[in-house]
């Protein structure tokens, strides 16, 4: 289903003000963008409720994709102590790729 | 010619710079890698050969200093090892052998929702190269659109695009699997 038959759905229609923060929400979403936009945004989402699922729709999906990254915490540990180590001194920092 | 910096000095540098940002270059790793033990290789050849650079490094934009490395690493590992893979466009081949769900399979991270996050992976790892790699960089690895950009050697405009199409592409998966958006009346 696309954002039209989404709306259609509804039985309601896009505002003008609906397809500018479509524009700009992943921007928004992703830390992107000026804070005027943001608060803008922020301002649309909080009054339009299907703008809001749709921004709901793709936070989620990216909060899925986050913790998908987590998911390796002792190999990024290890890699950290490795860090440590090699920053004090105690590995000697031989090229291991001849 | 410099002189090599005092050994406090370049610890202190190496402490200060580079450990920060241990967690994106594996992250960063991954992407390139599709394999964990070949990201943590990659990511320790990378940390080594910064720490000896590190005297070189003006202190400015140390992310950027370490993904650059570590794409050099990357490629200079590969045209060592695997030649054919600097040329072959398609890599899929190769990531569908290294890549190996089982093994990375936590079960203490999989707490909210496990179903709706394997879908997501699910339909990630379906994406075309260019646009999983948009989508590992920005919302896996957290980097701004501008240092994806640098990473891949694309103007910003294409990262954006290809996010947007990855996400579009993610989402009509999810809603062929029954998560579409729950409309509320």
């Amino acid at each position: 289903m696309n954002v039209l038959q989404r709306w259609m759905m509804r039985r309601k229609m896009p505002t003008a003000e609906c397809v500018r923060v479509a524009e700009v929400v992943q921007q928004y979403l992703d830390g992107e963008g000026t804070a005027a936009e943001a608060l803008r945004v922020e301002r649309h989402l909080d009054e339009c409720t299907t703008c809001g699922l749709e921004a709901d729709a793709l936070q989620a999906l990216k909060e899925a994709v986050r913790r998908h990254g987590e998911r390796d915490a002792e190999a990024r540990e290890q890699l950290r102590e490795f860090a440590e180590r090699l920053a004090r001194g105690d590995i000697d920092p031989v090229d291991k790729t001849v | 010619m410099t002189l090599q910096a005092p050994d406090a000095e370049r610890e202190a540098a190496f402490a200060k710079h580079v450990i920060p940002e241990v967690d994106v270059m594996f992250r960063v790793a991954m992407s390139l890698t599709r394999n964990r033990a070949e990201a943590e290789d990659l990511v320790q050849d990378s940390l080594i050969r910064a720490y000896r650079a590190i005297d070189r490094f003006d202190g400015r934009h140390p992310r950027a200093w370490l993904l650059t490395i570590l794409r050099n690493t990357h490629i200079n590992r590969n045209r060592r090892r695997r030649p054919e893979l600097l040329r072959d466009p398609d890599v899929e081949m190769e990531r569908l052998a290294t890549t190996s769900a089982g093994d990375d399979y936590d079960p203490e991270s999989v707490v909210v929702e496990p179903i709706f996050d394997a879908t997501v992976i699910a339909a990630l790892e379906a994406l075309p190269d260019r646009f999983r790699t948009a989508v590992e960089l920005v919302d896996l690895a957290g980097l701004s659109y501008q240092e994806a950009a640098d990473q891949l050697n694309v103007p910003v405009g294409t990262v954006m695009s290809r996010l947007h199409r990855a996400r579009r592409r993610m989402r009509a998966d999810l809603e062929d699997a029954g998560f579409g958006i729950k409309e509320i009346e």
